[in-house]
């Protein structure tokens, strides 16, 4: 349970890289 | 003239990392022009720009009539293909823009992104399942080997280390140690540095970037053309893609590293000062006395040698900003004569304190006057100035320190008052006296270090009082620590030693005594104590009304430059004669230590899970065997690296947040809610030692013959009468009294 928070920054920052490369992705295939 | 033999010899004595780095120049400047023959067309390009735009700016200035060329909205003859290829116009920017939110809702694309995903995800299980599962099995069936064999081979080394050592001794450390000479070499000659940072940054066009940026902006503030602004994110982009395309897509993680790197720890040092500034608005508040209160381990005494700090920092800030103040006031005063005065009277022990420091400038004003009345009598003024010169090394024109005040003014009406030169002389001397003592300001019954520097080159001194950038490996070097406290020099009835030289020598600073109660005692306990006794007592040494006083002798400017700070276990241990002056801050609740840096989440995750592994297999192995294997020796070194990584990490940016009520000392009003933060690398940077009480008790016990070992135990979990009698217990005694007197009757 100690290691619960930083897991879930680390789950939250995981998120936001899939969601920031979906955008770099899409512009890579114009 | 050069003589070509010195040259030759300077040469010959230059150190061999000189010509490495003429070699490493060399080879970055060929890289240059190889590698990079774009750079120079495009720098070439952004001057050629800047000019343009030069002479457009001057010309749309002053209305001038010449032709220009607005190059600087035109494409580089460079072919470059700019990343995300960035169209040239904003007209094919709106329809690929449009075409990018088409494809960006496309159930294909998505379905694209995670098939790529995946693919990225395929390759590093492959890593995994290849290389890494295969090394921790190979690794744990290492280590059972290991355990399964027990030994008592203290501290032997296993044929494999020994030959691991021998290896890495003619290998690994000497290129560590060359490696490390030489950074600390270009460190020192940081030139070269500087010089490798300006060819990269121009290979990269980072330096085109920043003339263009010139150039742009010299042409938009008299232009306002915003359809410009475009062509001119296409040519940055442009100029982008030669780093992008140069630097591999690893190398760029390191550059994403190194970045957040630098960014939290911007993010955690800014977050350090922010709760140091909470904490002065904390003391800010606080009343001259300050008592802090709580059960033992609830770091009271680290609470109020944290106050003391950042007091002894605020009341140089307070001197300061009061100096600019009164500077103000005569803008036109050569304040640097009198702060060498003042210097080289301090140098001579004529002034040493406050009292000292206006009774010599009360002298310097009389003579001043006395020049004026005299002003017919020649030769008696100039046996004056001789005087001043011989004594006190004041040698200027007029007898205010060259002062001009019939051009300049001789007083300073402020709307509330009129006051004349000497009078704002006198202030800004007692507060610059104030800010240039180079010891600590706190006066404490405990040692506690200080590592504020002053820096000065002959001028206006400065202070640096970074609580938190300091190098550990420095500090010995800078520090100073508190002044021992005479409780004599806060008595204003008897003292302790009646002659005592230093009875008088307090006037300011932060005076700080740690269990107060224990040096002042309550009225319960001082029953027996009579005020009209010979020898001084806490009831009849006065020290109640000096801390009623104590502003008076340190007041300057209107500002008390004192703070009396305390703390007790519980405040009634405190009597309450002195207790009603102060505020009563009760530490409530102590939290555990944060972090103020962000982003240090998976190092944490990582640091836990291997440290815990590692904890429970060093101490199994420890319990076997006690030889060193080179599988321990590898395993302790890499686990140690990133423990103390963790830990230097932790001890820069640790906090503490204490949860504090304040009360009025008379204990009657309500308890304001606050809160107060504990920076680990400002407080516990060696600055206190937490047993400063701690030789009395060494002495105490270097006295007894018996430990801990030598106590006898009880025989059975039920103490026998014999065993209860050891005790040497009052109650036990009571009972045992009470049963003899039954067994009588």
């Amino acid at each position: 349970m100690k290691n619960l928070k930083p897991f879930l920054k680390v789950l939250l920052g995981v998120v936001i890289l899939i969601v920031l490369g979906y955008f770099i992705f899409t512009a890579g295939q114009i | 003239m050069i003589n070509i033999k010195d040259l030759k010899d300077k040469i010959k004595k230059l150190h061999y990392f000189h010509y490495i780095c003429v070699g490493i120049t060399i080879f970055f400047v060929v890289c240059s022009i190889f590698v990079f023959p774009s750079a120079f067309v495009r720098i070439k390009e952004s001057f050629v720009d800047l000019w343009n735009s030069l002479k457009f700016y001057v010309r749309e200035l002053l209305y001038l009539d010449y032709d220009v060329d607005i190059s600087v909205n035109e494409n580089s003859v460079v072919p470059f293909t700019p990343f995300f290829n960035l169209p040239a116009t904003f007209e094919e920017f709106e329809i690929k823009w449009q075409e990018y939110w088409q494809i960006w809702k496309t159930e294909e694309n998505l379905q694209a992104y995670f098939s790529y995903l995946g693919k990225i995800l395929f390759n590093v299980s492959r890593i995994v399942m290849l290389v890494v599962i295969p090394l921790l099995i190979v690794l744990y069936m290492l280590f059972q080997r290991y355990l399964s064999t027990q030994n008592n081979d203290f501290n032997k080394d296993s044929n494999v280390l020994k030959k691991f050592k021998k290896f890495s001794e003619k290998t690994y450390i000497p290129i560590k140690k060359w490696c490390l000479s030489f950074i600390d070499f270009v460190k020192q000659n940081n030139k070269y540095f500087k010089l490798w940072l300006f060819i990269w940054a121009y290979n990269f066009n980072v330096v085109t970037i920043i003339i263009e940026f010139l150039a742009f902006y010299l042409y938009f503030v008299m232009s306002f053309e915003f359809a410009s602004v475009y062509k001119q994110f296409y040519k940055l982009f442009c100029d982008l893609s030669v780093p992008l395309a140069f630097i591999p897509p690893f190398a760029w993680f390191i550059v994403l590293y190194l970045f957040i790197c630098w960014l939290r720890k911007k993010i955690g040092y800014a977050r350090l000062n922010h709760m140091e500034n909470k904490d002065c608005g904390f003391i800010n508040e606080r009343p001259i006395v300050v008592m802090a209160v709580g059960t033992m381990g609830k770091k009271k005494t680290t609470k109020i040698t944290d106050m003391a700090l950042s007091q002894e920092k605020m009341f140089r800030d307070e001197a300061f900003k009061r100096m600019l103040k009164n500077d103000m006031k005569f803008p036109y005063f050569p304040w640097i004569n009198l702060e060498n005065t003042i210097k080289y009277a301090m140098s001579q022990h004529i002034v040493y304190n406050l009292a000292t420091i206006r009774v010599f400038i009360e002298y310097l004003e009389n003579c001043f006057y006395f020049s004026i009345e005299h002003k017919k009598n020649k030769p008696m003024v100039k046996c004056l100035k001789r005087h001043l010169k011989k004594k006190y090394k004041i040698n200027f024109q007029n007898f205010l320190f060259d002062y001009d005040y019939e051009k300049y003014g001789f007083t300073y009406d402020d709307k509330l008052a009129v006051v004349d030169i000497w009078q704002v002389i006198k202030t800004y001397a007692q507060l610059y006296f104030i800010y240039i003592i180079q010891s600590s300001l706190i006066i404490a019954n405990y040692s506690i270090r200080t590592d504020a520097i002053m820096s000065s080159v002959g001028n206006f001194p400065v202070w640096d009082s970074d609580f938190f950038k300091r190098d550990s490996k420095i500090i010995d070097s800078i520090s100073r620590h508190a002044h021992i406290i005479d409780f004599d020099a806060l008595r204003l009835g008897k003292k302790m030693i009646e002659d005592n030289a230093k009875k008088d020598s307090f006037e300011f600073g932060v005076v700080l005594v740690t269990e107060i109660g224990k040096e002042r005692k309550n009225n319960l306990e001082l029953q027996e104590k009579k005020k009209n006794e010979f020898l001084a007592n806490q009831k009849n040494d006065g020290f109640n009304d000096y801390l009623k006083m104590c502003r008076h002798s340190a007041t300057v400017d209107n500002f008390p430059f004192i703070k009396f700070i305390t703390d007790e276990q519980r405040p009634e241990s405190w009597g309450a004669d002195a207790r009603d002056l102060c505020e009563i801050v009760y530490i409530r609740e102590t939290s555990d230590i944060k972090l103020a840096m962000p982003f240090f989440s998976l190092t944490e995750l990582l640091y836990s899970w291997i440290f815990d592994k590692f904890s429970s297999l060093y101490y199994q192995y420890r319990f076997t065997r006690s030889d060193n294997t080179l599988f321990m020796y590898l395993y302790k070194k890499v686990v140690s690296v990133l423990y103390n990584y963790y830990h230097r990490i932790y001890n820069t940016f640790g906090y503490c947040k204490l949860d504090v009520d304040v009360e009025n000392g008379t204990q009657d009003g309500q308890r304001l809610e606050r809160k107060y933060y504990l920076m680990s690398k400002k407080i516990y940077s060696k600055r206190f030692s937490t047993d400063c009480f701690s030789d009395f008790f060494t002495t105490k016990s270097l006295r007894s013959s018996l430990g801990l070992n030598d106590l006898e135990e009880y025989k059975t979990e039920k103490a026998t009468f014999e065993e209860l009698q050891q005790q040497n217990s009052y109650f036990v005694n009571d009972l045992m009294n009470k049963k003899n007197n039954v067994e009588k009757e």
